[in-house]
């Protein structure tokens, strides 16, 4: 859809150069990323119930939801920035505006070079965060079920 | 706390099956931080019934013994009185001690020597005993002959001190251990003693009248030890007629000479309460008698395919429901106030069961009436835990699973390390004796009962404390009981969310409560053992709403 609308604004050819999140902005969405799904991971971990016998599976099954959340969270995080928080026009479309000195043109493609970056880096952000809290949380409560994490 | 010792003698085949039940009660943990002292008294030294009981304190003290350190008593968890157990028989498998004749032998040989006296003593025998009693087999028990049983029960006691007290290295392990028994009672300053036997039968009701004279003869043999009786409290049950068994036929009749037959204990039960009754021994002796009966309709049989069982390694009847209540009668006896055993004569005290559509209800109030709640929470957490292990870790229900042992996995697993020095056998202990509590699955997967589920088919189809989906008999749905819905009542079912389930609220309260961790100054729990086995305990009387101290 944002890009839809964003393809109709060049095809006009008299759209402004869209402007570009702020480090802090992406950095954020991919620590909220982190925090919701270790909060999700928690909840489905305290769902798993024990189970009795030789050989309970739930530890390996809490384990394999906190990773697969893990996985999840990261993927989340880089999709909402390339899709979501993106700006809505691509260096190429800005090339393809009339109104844009080429001086513009440069300073959007670096600022959106950065922006890709940076959703990079949210998204690496994102997992490590998550595996790391993820592991203080399950040491401090190691006897509970999240303890099964590590 | 009282630390006083307690001491229980349990007397022929009805008396062994009583102490299994006290032993159970043991268990469960209605003799917190108690030091019992048991002796298991019998002629038969093969019997079933006394080799079960013997195996299970066996069993109960393996349970709380941790290599080196045997346990002690604890208080607020499972196996928590110390049982010291004492075996004593009177010995009739010698060839020349097999029946009374021969036993009195050298009375005869004395005749042939013209002593008058000796002679005089056989014809007082030939006065009180038909030629036929003086002759039968005693290895069996004294077979519902009492008069004889109780001048041979005396006689064998005191014999059995006397070969101690003549040469102690030259006497039997089973004399030797009578006498240390005598010694913990005449050493224990107002010593308890219960006695468990059945008045309708042979070894039991001979001896019940004769134990408080016998030990204090025996005693006084020692200069060393005198039984005061002034100082010591006995208390027994007076069981009446409960199980029928088949009735002997001529040939076994000609064969024994004499057969005990279950159509006499009816008029045995009668003669014995009219000789409780009135004789001032026993009157002067016993402090208090506890009636228990059953009605004749609702008895249940121990009958044996073919012949007539007289006893021996053969007789291992099932329990019944009545052993329970004699149990439970030595409970009130030994939590009795001081003064309410002050009494000159014997109390005679019963209590009457519950009955709807001929059926009777049993709850915790039927069994122990002060302390209700405490009987029915302990037995339904002992209960919850033999399911827990039998029937969900399958160490009945599926061969070569962990029982015990995976809570131990679990603990593990929750990062809980303290129990992880238990071994294999320790926890199989565990394992098996909750095999003998609640029930086992055979090699062929037949169901075969233990002690709670014996009970509780004994009463038919009454009630028994909880529902009868607690008891549980296929193989295949026991391995998904709900350990947790074991109660009749609300309050002590355990609760759990809408995902969760009752295993789970355990296993999260164990894991992760700090309440139920084993206090030791508390609790007196010093082995591993005893503090996995309070952990276990305090976690589910806490699933169970059972507010434990």
């Amino acid at each position: 859809m944002v890009l839809l609308q964003a393809a109709a604004r060049v095809a006009s050819k008299t759209a402004t150069i869209p402007s570009v999140q702020p480090d802090m902005t992406v950095v954020l969405v991919g620590v909220l990323s982190a925090l919701v799904f270790l909060l999700l991971a928690m909840l489905v971990a305290n769902m798993i119930k024990f189970e009795p016998g030789a050989n309970p599976r739930d530890p390996q099954k809490r384990r394999l939801w906190f990773w697969l959340f893990g996985i999840l969270a990261t993927v989340l995080t880089f999709v909402l920035l390339f899709f979501v928080f993106n700006p809505d026009m691509t260096p190429t479309m800005v090339n393809s505006l009339s109104k844009v000195t080429p001086a513009q043109k440069a300073a959007f493609k670096k600022a959106y070079d950065h922006y890709m970056l940076m959703a990079g880096i949210s998204a690496g952000i994102t997992f490590v965060l998550y595996v790391l809290l993820g592991f203080v949380l399950s040491k401090i409560f190691k006897t509970k079920k999240i303890g099964n994490w590590f | 706390m009282d630390n006083s010792k307690l001491f229980v003698i349990a007397i022929g085949g009805t008396g062994m099956r009583c102490l299994e039940s006290f032993v159970h009660l043991c268990a469960i943990g209605m003799f917190d931080g108690r030091e019992i002292n048991v002796l298991t008294l019998d002629t038969d030294y093969s019997n079933g019934n006394k080799s079960r009981v013997e195996g299970l304190i066996e069993l109960y003290n393996k349970v709380k013994s941790d290599g080196a350190n045997e346990g002690g008593a604890n208080t607020d968890t499972f196996f928590s009185a110390k049982i010291k157990l004492y075996k004593f028989f009177t010995d009739y498998s010698n060839q020349n001690r097999r029946n009374f004749n021969l036993l009195s032998a050298p009375l005869s040989a004395g005749i042939a020597n013209g002593d008058e006296i000796e002679k005089d003593d056989k014809d007082l025998s030939d006065l009180f005993f038909d030629p036929k009693v003086q002759e039968f087999n005693l290895e069996h028990g004294y077979r519902a002959q009492t008069h004889l049983g109780s001048l041979l029960m005396y006689h064998g006691i005191v014999e059995a001190m006397k070969g101690v007290v003549d040469n102690k290295d030259q006497a039997l392990p089973h004399q030797k251990s009578l006498a240390e028994f005598i010694r913990a009672l005449v050493t224990e300053p107002n010593a308890r003693v219960f006695v468990f036997g059945s008045v309708f039968g042979g070894t039991g009701a001979s001896s019940i009248p004769i134990i408080p004279k016998a030990l204090k003869d025996a005693s006084s043999l020692d200069s060393a030890l005198t039984l005061d009786l002034d100082n010591v409290k006995f208390g027994s049950t007076l069981l009446t007629q409960y199980f029928s068994f088949n009735p002997p036929d001529k040939k076994e009749k000609d064969a024994e000479k004499i057969i005990a037959s279950s159509d006499n204990f009816a008029i045995n039960s009668q003669a014995a309460l009219q000789f409780y009754q009135s004789d001032p021994t026993v009157k002067k002796y016993y402090k208090r008698f506890y009636h228990i009966g059953w009605p004749e309709s609702m008895r249940m049989s121990h009958a044996t395919s073919g012949k007539t069982l007289t006893g021996g390694a053969e007789q291992t009847n099932n329990c019944h429901v009545v052993e329970l209540l004699c149990a439970c009668a030595a409970y009130d006896f030994f939590t009795l106030n001081a003064d309410a055993l002050n009494n000159e004569k014997v109390e005679y005290v019963y209590r009457s069961v519950e009955e709807k559509s001929n059926a009777f209800i049993f709850t915790g109030k039927t069994f122990v009436a002060n302390d209700s709640d405490l009987l029915a929470n302990k037995l339904g957490v002992f209960l919850s835990f033999a399911h827990i292990v039998l029937s969900l870790n399958g160490a009945a229900t599926k061969q070569g699973e962990l029982g015990t042992k995976a809570f131990i996995k679990f603990l593990a697993q929750q990062n809980t390390h303290d129990y992880d020095g238990l071994t294999d056998e320790q926890t199989k202990d565990i394992d098996k004796y909750l095999k003998m509590f609640a029930y086992d699955i055979n090699a062929k997967r037949e169901f075969v009962p233990g002690w709670i589920y014996q009970i509780h088919s004994s009463i038919g189809s009454g009630q028994f404390v909880f529902k009868s989906s607690a008891f549980e008999e296929d193989p295949k749905r026991l391995e998904n009981i709900d350990p947790g819905n074991i109660f009749m009542d609300e309050k002590h079912r355990w609760k759990h969310g809408v995902f969760g389930s009752n295993y789970n609220t355990l296993a999260k309260i164990i894991s992760d409560d700090p309440t139920c961790k084993p206090k030791e100054e508390v609790q007196h729990v010093n082995t591993v053992k005893e503090k996995f086995l309070a952990h276990i305990y305090k976690g589910i009387a806490k699933a169970q709403n059972y507010d434990t101290k």
